[in-house]
C-alpha cells in the first residue's frame, strides 16, 4: 500500500513542491524540445515569395497603385505577399467575386491603377491578359508578372 | 551588425531608462531575491518598450517622421532619462537567493535558455511570422516606416484591421528606424515577450507563494505548446499577455502594499494595463476586468478607501489611453467588428439560447492553451501538488481577473455576427492565449507560501494529535 505520509509532511512541503517542479520542468523541456523539432529544416515559404517579388519593389513607387489579378481558387496568400513585399504602396485585388469576370476579365476592374500584378500565368498568357487591360510587362519573376500602364 | 545593434538598442535603450526610472522611485523597496530583481527588469523593459512606442506615435502626429534622426533623439532622452534617474535612485541590495530555491532558479533558467533556441530555429522557418503578421502588425510596421511622411497610409481603410493599436508596430519600426530594415527586429521583438512573461510569472508567484511555486508556473506557461507557437507568430496576442500579467502582479503587489509603494505600484499596474489596451483592444477588456476585480476585493478589504487607488491608476494609464484616443479621433476610427453584434438585433436571443454558450463553452474549450497536450489538467495537478488554497483562489485578484476576461470574449463569441464556428476556429487561440499566464498567475499565487505550508504530521500511532483532535484534547 502507498504510504501517502508525504503528503501531509511540513517537512515533505519543499519535496512535493520540488516533486511539481521536477514534473513541470519535464514537460517544458519536451515542449521546448518538440516545438525545436516541429520547425528544424522547415522551408519557408512566405519568404520565398518575397524573394520572388524583389524584382517588382525596384519597379513601383510609393506614388504607384498596384492591382492583383487574382483568380478565385488562388490563395490569398499570394495577395497577402505582394501587399506585404510592396508596402507602402497601395495594393488591390480585381477578383470575379467583385464583379470583374463576365465572359473574360473586366478591364474596368483595374480602375486607375498604375501597375497590374498576374499571377500563376505562363509570361506570354500574362502579357496578352495584361494588353486587354490596357498594361504592358515590366518585370517578371518565379510565377508572376508585372505590368505597368502602356500610357506610361 | 548594424541592424543587429540597432534592434538590440532599440528594445534596450528605453527598457534601462525606464528601469532607472523605477528604482528613481523606489518600486524596489527592501532587499530583494535575483528572482525579484529578474522579474522587475522585465516589468521595466515591457514598461520601457510600451513608453517608447507612445513617444514615436506622439513624434509621428507632431510631424516627425521614423528616421536615423529620430533614433538618435530618442537613444540621447533615454540615455538622459536613465543618467538623471540613476543618480538618484533608491538602493533596494539584492540578496542572494535559498539553496532550496536554486532549483527553481536553475530549471527555470535552463528551460528559458532552451526556449531562446527553439524561437531561433522557429524563426528560421517563419521569418516573417504568421498571417496576422503579414496582413496587419508587420505590414503597418512596414507603411510607418517605408512611407515616411506618409504615414497614415498605413490606416487605409482597404488595409485589413487598419484601427488596431500601435504598441507593437511601432515597436518593430522604431527598431528599424534605429538599425535599417531587418527580420530580425520583429523577431526580437517577439522573443523579448515571449521570454518575459514567463519570467514575470516566476518572479510574481515566488514573491508571495516562494520560488518552487513560481518556478512551477513559469514552467507549465512554457509547457503550453501554443504560447512558443504563438511566440513565433510575431503577432499582438503574445505582447498583450505578457503585459497583462506584469499589470495584474504588480496590481497583486499593490494589494498587499500601504503608503506611497501602494501608489507607486498602482501607477506601473496602471500604465501596464494602459499599455495592454494600446497593444490590442482585448487589452481593453483586461483593463476592465483587472479594475473590476481590485475594486471588489479592496471594497472587501478596505471599504471605500479603496476609491483612492483610482487616481493613481488613471495617472498611470493617462499616457496610453492618451495615445489611443488619439488614434482613433485624429487618425482612424475604432474598429468595432468584434463587438458589433452588440448591436445585432439577434443580440439578445443569443444570449438567451443555452445552445450557442455550449458551443461557445465547447469551442474555448477545445482551442484553450495546451487542452490537446493535456498541459491544462497537468495544471491544475500541480496547482494541488504546490498546495494552492481554493479559499486563497476565489480572493485573488489576478486570478478573478482572468476569468472575467475569459467571460468577456465568451460573451464576444455569443454576441458575435459571424459564422461561430469559423470565429471561434480563426481566432479562439490566440485571443485565449493572452489570459493564460494571468490565470496560471491567479491560480500559483494562491498557493501557501513556505512559512504557511501545512503542518507536519507524521502518521502512525505516535503520531500527536493534530487538527480537530488536538482541540478535542
Amino acid at each position: 500500500m502507498v504510504d501517502l505520509g508525504i503528503w501531509r509532511s511540513r517537512d515533505a512541503w519543499p519535496a512535493r513542491r520540488r516533486t511539481a517542479l521536477a514534473i513541470a520542468f519535464a514537460l517544458a523541456v519536451w515542449n521546448v524540445v518538440s516545438t525545436g523539432a516541429k520547425f528544424a529544416g522547415q522551408p519557408d515559404r512566405f519568404d520565398e515569395l518575397q524573394q520572388f517579388l524583389a524584382p517588382f519593389r525596384d519597379s513601383v513607387t510609393l506614388r504607384s497603385k498596384v492591382a492583383v489579378l487574382q483568380p478565385e481558387d488562388e490563395s490569398d496568400v499570394w495577395f497577402a505577399a505582394i501587399r506585404y513585399g510592396l508596402a507602402p504602396t497601395t495594393v488591390l485585388r480585381i477578383r470575379p467575386s467583385d464583379g470583374c469576370m463576365k465572359a473574360g476579365w473586366r478591364p474596368e476592374c483595374a480602375g486607375d491603377a498604375t501597375h497590374l500584378v498576374i499571377t500563376n500565368f505562363r509570361p506570354e498568357i500574362a502579357a496578352s491578359l495584361g494588353a486587354r487591360f490596357g498594361f504592358r510587362p515590366l518585370a517578371d519573376t518565379t510565377g508572376a508578372q508585372l505590368l505597368v500602364r502602356m500610357a506610361q | 551588425v548594424t541592424e543587429i545593434v540597432g534592434a538590440i538598442a532599440a528594445l534596450a535603450l528605453p527598457s534601462i531608462a525606464a528601469w532607472a526610472v523605477a528604482s528613481r522611485f523606489d518600486l524596489a523597496g527592501p532587499p530583494i531575491t535575483v528572482i525579484a530583481a529578474a522579474g522587475r527588469v522585465v516589468a521595466a523593459v515591457l514598461a520601457g518598450v510600451g513608453v517608447s512606442s507612445l513617444c514615436a506615435f506622439g513624434w509621428l502626429l507632431a510631424g516627425g517622421v521614423l528616421d536615423q534622426g529620430y533614433a538618435a533623439a530618442e537613444a540621447v532622452a533615454c540615455a538622459v532619462v536613465a543618467a538623471a534617474a540613476w543618480r538618484s535612485r533608491s538602493r533596494a541590495p539584492v540578496v542572494e537567493v535559498p539553496r532550496g530555491d536554486l532549483a527553481a532558479l536553475l530549471a527555470v533558467g535552463i528551460v528559458l535558455a532552451g526556449c531562446a533556441a527553439a524561437l531561433c530555429i522557429a524563426f528560421a522557418a517563419r521569418r516573417h511570422g504568421w498571417w496576422d503578421s503579414w496582413v496587419i502588425w508587420n505590414l503597418r510596421a512596414r507603411f510607418l516606416l517605408r512611407a515616411g511622411s506618409e504615414w497614415r497610409r498605413a490606416f487605409a481603410p482597404d488595409l485589413p484591421r487598419a484601427g488596431y493599436p500601435l504598441l507593437l508596430s511601432l515597436t518593430v519600426a522604431r527598431a528599424w528606424a534605429y538599425g535599417g530594415e531587418s527580420l530580425l527586429a520583429p523577431q526580437l521583438a517577439a522573443a523579448v515577450f515571449t521570454l518575459a512573461a514567463p519570467l514575470v510569472l516566476f518572479a510574481k508567484v515566488a514573491r508571495s507563494a516562494g520560488a518552487l511555486a513560481g518556478g512551477v508556473a513559469a514552467l507549465v506557461l512554457l509547457a503550453t505548446p501554443e504560447w512558443i507557437d504563438l511566440g513565433t507568430n510575431q503577432c499582438a496576442d503574445v505582447p498583450l499577455a505578457a503585459i497583462f500579467v506584469a499589470a495584474l502582479g504588480l496590481l497583486a503587489c499593490a494589494g498587499t502594499a500601504d503608503g506611497p509603494m501602494r501608489g507607486r505600484h498602482l501607477a506601473a499596474a496602471g500604465l501596464l494595463l494602459g499599455l495592454g489596451a494600446w497593444t490590442k483592444n482585448e487589452g481593453i477588456a483586461g483593463c476592465a476586468a483587472a479594475l473590476v476585480a481590485h475594486l471588489a476585493f479592496g471594497l472587501r478589504a478596505r471599504g471605500l478607501r479603496v476609491v483612492r487607488d483610482l487616481p493613481w491608476i488613471a495617472i498611470g494609464a493617462a499616457a496610453p489611453v492618451a495615445a489611443w484616443s488619439a488614434l482613433h479621433v485624429m487618425v482612424v476610427p475604432l474598429v468595432t467588428d468584434d463587438i458589433s453584434g452588440i448591436g445585432d438585433p439577434g443580440a439578445l436571443a443569443k444570449l438567451l439560447g443555452a445552445d450557442r454558450w455550449g458551443e461557445v463553452a465547447a469551442g474555448m474549450w477545445d482551442h484553450f492553451p495546451g487542452t490537446h497536450e493535456l498541459v491544462l489538467p497537468g495544471a491544475l495537478a500541480l496547482a494541488v501538488a504546490v498546495g494552492v488554497r481554493p479559499r486563497a483562489l476565489a480572493r485573488s485578484v489576478p486570478f478573478v481577473a482572468s476569468v472575467l476576461l475569459l467571460l468577456s470574449y465568451a460573451l464576444a463569441y455569443v454576441l458575435s455576427v459571424r459564422d461561430l464556428r469559423w470565429h471561434l476556429s480563426t481566432s479562439a487561440s490566440r485571443v485565449l492565449i493572452q489570459a493564460w499566464p494571468a490565470l496560471l498567475l491567479g491560480v500559483f499565487t494562491a498557493a501557501a507560501p513556505p512559512a504557511l505550508a501545512p503542518e507536519l504530521k507524521p502518521i502512525g500511532p505516535d503520531a500527536p494529535p493534530r487538527g480537530r483532535d488536538a482541540l478535542r484534547e
